[in-house]
């Protein structure tokens, strides 16, 4: 059959035969009988078809790649010409963050840019350090403290690999924590092979103490390629016995690991997980830097229909450069559902423009606390100034040490902002904070009173130390009510029971602590660690007893202190199992 | 009951009334449900300018159910009983047909079920074109009997095909569909034949599942690396979930499928190694099914291992399409072979184009998997990438590959890299 008569049947196939345009007798272009019936041209013509294209197949020769035209359409982004539009972005007008010099401008971007460009400003600002000898040392000790402030949990890992090579207190904190990231891993190396080998029923990461698994998962670029197929293979789904909810666990604590050695199973989730799952997945993949993520957040986006997942989507894809939800998430600010409003908030994390920020800046009135604190958040990414004064007068009135510090934290980022535009700072930092309530000064009593407080405190911590704990509880209950104002013994009880894992203990202890000196107990990162994980560990416990609320309220509680002084791990896994309690509850 | 009986059946049922109807209306159509070759079709009746015009469901004008049609319309009785539904009247089949009184074509042979769902297929999508079959109800209507035929729990193979061919026509892609449709035209005749060959039962058992799938021996103790992931559109989308296999003491690549969900498909990570005591493997289409057993999982892949799947990489891309024809000429709409390459060098374009010892090309299927491809593109021109797996698609006479993994060297250490 020569190539007219292909072209012939071709057109056949592609018009249909019951409507041929061009008057093409295909019965007799197929040399079959003029009454053979429709099934018989069908067969005859499809059998034919494919026999041409299977013989003429062959390789690319002439261009050596597929010729087909692009369907994938191009990111849809928005004009953004400030300094901190381009930087980190290509073409002519892009400006790499290696060009940056200033560690001004550095601290600033790892304040107020996005995601990638913080870590990039980071990874730069460690280089700085590195060149101790070549920088200012008044930049030097600017970069120190720039990066002591940078508590963000997303930026946890990089922060620490900086902060271990650095002297001092920090970098000896690094160091630890490391070491017992790699403690843990090869502790459970061995139970994932014995997992695999069937010789151990339970999954190992899953059913590790949730701080475990947030200190282990947010090193996961550090974990062996092995570890990192079981993982994906857990939130696969192809690990056996792990059930959706232990998935869920896992996945949504990988979220910050930004590893792309996970990039295919969280593909594969978000293609035919739960929509639980694909949402989380979508959440994790956006931060991965990986050009596979964008096609397929893209395909979610367009194929998904439901508001909240769809409004994730178009953050999620936002953040890959691709703005194309804009219009769709502003649609979404209008909704009555807390769920659906909540997501859209969070997608305009990403999406919000300086447009957007009067419709956002309407919602820090709203009477649900976890949208006022989504909306800090948001406008914080945004950096409006117009927020400014709003925020202010949010913080101003906060009773609440979170979302006091949230609002800090959004002004600090709204402030870099303004100053990477090359504003005044000081016009910009016209309307500070006022400090929050400090604890009431100690009471001063008589010196022998005084004296007797300390010797029960000491001779209580001595017991302790040496193992007479309740004998040491006892002398340090005795300095506390002697000097009713002291937190010290309260605390020092707490975080003995806290060390022999007395989780319900501690947690009154701590309260009567919190109760007399808040601020005292925030400042203290080693108090407020070992607070998180009391919280943390009581509330798995009563989650494991089946009373869920009372888990969700203690995950509230700890949530609504100033926990940013804690480790990123405790706060991670805190702001985790809030979410996953939220979800679990009816 | 013969046609002539529905008017007996309708006078005594106005005598049963006692009085003519006093409604006036006149008949502007009828609609026949006819029973002829073993399957039914609508066929309605009009009149144009006092023409009668007889057009059946199948789309025909001339077919035996239209003919029974206007048999049965003119008065020409046809002996057996014929069905009646709630909605309209239907005459017997032509096979049942009185020579004496009616001319009908011979009685066509009995086509089994199956068989005559993929035949409608093909017959619709063909009338329509590709152009305009996708969601066009005669279609939609064929795919629905061909699910309706498959069982409540369809096999892989045929939700597959399913799946295959609705984004053949939502892309209105011709040479996919031509293959497609070849494929249901092939299996219905598989299945209609008496006499079929080993081969072709294999494929029918590939197709809809069911006893035959398996071969009788099965495989001991063999050692699989599974070199790639994926899930791909069945009935629904991303609705099959599959690992391919291979066979580290000959190089054959396996599939190991299931529907979403199921627990038919071995547990573990990707990549990784399974120690296979016993596995069933299918035969007919290519990558043949593979069933496993008895097995022991392992996530730790030796350098030595990992090196060892350089034996089996395809060096020259000309085989590929050798092997590729064969496999398509088989089970057509069925094969979707996957393989292993160890290109010589990347090149091409864009620089990511595998190219193998004669410097020819195997192109890259950018449209299925762009961010894939991209991601390949960084370590392939940096030369660290050694071996390739992928599945093999074409489009409009090219091979190309849609990349599943590779073989990278990082740090002079060899590691899988699951790219899907």
């Amino acid at each position: 059959m020569h190539a007219e008569g292909l072209n012939r049947l071709r057109r056949c196939l592609i018009e249909g035969v019951s409507h041929s345009s061009d008057g093409v007798d295909v019965r007799a272009e197929l040399r079959i009988s003029p009454d053979a019936a429709d099934r018989d041209v069908a067969r005859s013509l499809v059998q034919i078809l494919d026999a041409v294209e299977v013989a003429s197949l062959d390789l690319a020769v002439e261009r050596g790649h597929d010729r087909r035209r692009t369907e994938e359409t191009a990111p849809v982004a928005t004009a953004d010409s400030s300094f901190l539009g381009r930087l980190g972005g290509g073409g002519d007008d892009g400006i790499g963050v290696d060009e940056v010099r200033d560690v001004g401008t550095l601290v600033a971007v790892l304040r107020a840019g996005h995601l990638r460009q913080r870590r990039a400003a980071l990874q730069r600002l460690a280089e700085q350090l590195g060149k101790a000898g070549r920088v200012a040392p008044a930049a030097v000790k600017e970069a120190e403290a720039a990066l002591e402030a940078t508590r963000d949990v997303e930026l946890a890992y990089e922060r620490t690999l900086v902060h271990a090579k650095m002297p001092g207190a920090p970098g000896r904190a690094a160091r630890a924590e490391a070491d017992q990231w790699r403690r843990l891993v090869d502790r459970l190396l061995p139970r994932v092979r014995a997992f695999w080998d069937g010789e151990v029923r339970e999954e190992p990461v899953a059913e590790l103490p949730g701080e475990e698994r947030a200190l282990l998962l947010l090193r996961a670029p550090e974990l062996p390629d092995e570890f990192i197929s079981h993982l994906g293979a857990v939130i696969e789904g192809s690990a056996g016995n792990v059930g959706a909810e232990e998935r869920l666990a896992v996945l949504s604590s990988l979220r910050h690991s930004a590893d792309a050695r996970l990039v295919a199973s969280l593909v594969w989730t978000l293609e035919v997980g739960t929509p639980e799952l694909a949402v989380e997945a979508a959440r994790t993949l956006c931060r991965v830097d990986d050009p596979r993520v964008r096609s397929v957040l893209l395909a979610a986006y367009e194929r998904s229909v439901v508001d909240p997942q769809r409004a994730v989507l178009a953050g999620a894809l936002a953040s890959t450069g691709d703005h194309r939800g804009l219009d769709y998430v502003k649609g979404l600010l209008g909704s009555d559902d807390p769920a659906t409003l909540l997501a859209a908030l969070e997608a305009m994390e990403t999406l919000g423009t300086a447009e957007d920020c009067e419709r956002v800046t309407s919602f820090l009135g709203d009477a649900n606390p976890t949208i006022v604190a989504q909306t800090v958040r948001t406008l914080a990414r945004m950096g409006d100034k117009r927020a400014l004064p709003m925020l202010a007068e949010l913080g101003r009135d906060a009773t609440v040490s979170s979302l006091r510090a949230e609002v800090e934290d959004a002004i600090s980022a709204i402030q870099a902002r303004r100053v990477l535009l090359g504003e005044d700072i000081h016009s910009t930092m016209a309307m500070p904070l006022p400090e929050p309530v400090a604890d009431p000064p100690l009471l001063r009593i008589p010196a022998l009173k005084r004296f007797r407080a300390y010797y029960l405190y000491f001779v209580g911590r001595g017991w302790i130390s040496i193992g007479g704990f309740r004998r040491g509880v006892a002398r340090l209950e005795q300095a506390a009510a002697a000097r009713a104002d002291w937190t010290a013994p309260l605390l020092s009880i707490a975080m003995a029971c806290t060390r022999r894992q007395r989780y319900a203990q501690a947690l009154s202890v701590f309260r009567r602590a919190i109760d007399i000196g808040r601020r005292r107990v925030e400042r203290n990162p080693v108090v407020l660690r070992a607070l998180a994980q009391t919280f943390l560990e009581r509330s798995e416990e009563l989650e494991a007893e089946g009373r869920r609320e009372v888990a969700r309220g203690l995950v509230n509680e700890a949530l609504s202190l100033d926990l940013r002084r804690a480790p990123s791990a405790l706060r991670f896994e805190l702001e985790r199992r809030r979410r996953t309690l939220r979800r679990s509850l009816p | 009951m013969s046609f002539s009986e529905f008017r007996v059946a309708a006078r005594l049922a106005i005598e049963a009334e006692s009085s003519l109807p006093t409604t006036r209306g006149t008949v502007r159509r009828i609609v026949l449900a006819v029973e002829a070759e073993g399957r039914q079709e609508l066929v309605t009746a009009s009149l144009v300018d006092g023409k009668l015009l007889l057009v059946a469901s199948d789309g025909r004008l001339d077919g035996p159910h239209v003919q029974v049609a206007r048999a049965a319309l003119a008065g020409l009785e046809v002996e057996a009983a014929p069905r009646v539904d709630s909605a309209s009247a239907s005459t017997s089949s032509p096979g049942t047909t009185s020579p004496g009184r009616l001319s009908m074509p011979p009685p066509a042979e009995q086509v089994p079920p199956r068989a005559q769902a993929l035949l409608d297929l093909v017959t619709a999508i063909v009338r329509l074109g590709v152009h305009d079959a996708a969601g066009a109800p005669a279609v939609v209507e064929a795919l629905g009997r061909l699910a309706k035929e498959a069982g409540p729990s369809p096999a892989v193979g045929v939700s597959r095909f399913i799946g295959r061919i609705k984004l053949a026509l939502a892309r209105e892609d011709v040479t996919a569909s031509a293959r497609l449709l070849d494929g249901a035209s092939r299996l219905s005749r598989d299945l209609t034949e008496p006499g079929a060959s080993e081969e072709a039962r294999r494929r029918v058992a590939a197709f809809f599942g069911g006893p035959g799938a398996f071969a009788a021996d099965p495989l001991i103790d063999r050692t699989f690396f599974e070199i790639g992931r994926e899930s791909v559109a069945g009935v629904e989308r991303f609705s099959i979930e599959r690992r391919y296999l291979m066979d580290l003491a000959d190089g054959q690549v396996y599939a190991e499928a299931q529907l979403r969900g199921g627990v038919a498909a071995s547990l573990g990570p990707s990549p990784r190694l399974l120690s296979a005591g016993l596995s069933q493997v299918g035969r007919g289409v290519t990558p043949p099914a593979i069933q496993l057993l008895q097995y022991v999982v392992s996530g730790a892949l030796s350098q030595e291992r990992l090196l060892s799947l350089n034996g089996f990489a395809v060096r020259r891309f000309s085989d590929l399409v050798e092997n590729y024809r064969v496999a398509l000429s088989s089970a057509p709409g069925l094969s979707e072979p996957v393989v292993l390459i160890a290109p010589h060098r990347f090149g091409g374009e864009h620089g990511v184009t595998p190219m193998d010892t004669e410097g020819l090309p195997l192109a890259l299927a950018s449209i299925e998997a762009p961010g894939v491809v991209s991601a390949l593109a960084e370590p392939a021109r940096r030369g660290v990438v050694s071996l390739v797996s992928g599945r093999l698609i074409d489009h409009e006479g090219t091979l190309m590959l849609l990349p599943l993994g590779a073989l990278v060297e990082r740090e002079g250490e060899l590691s899988w890299w699951r790219l899907r």
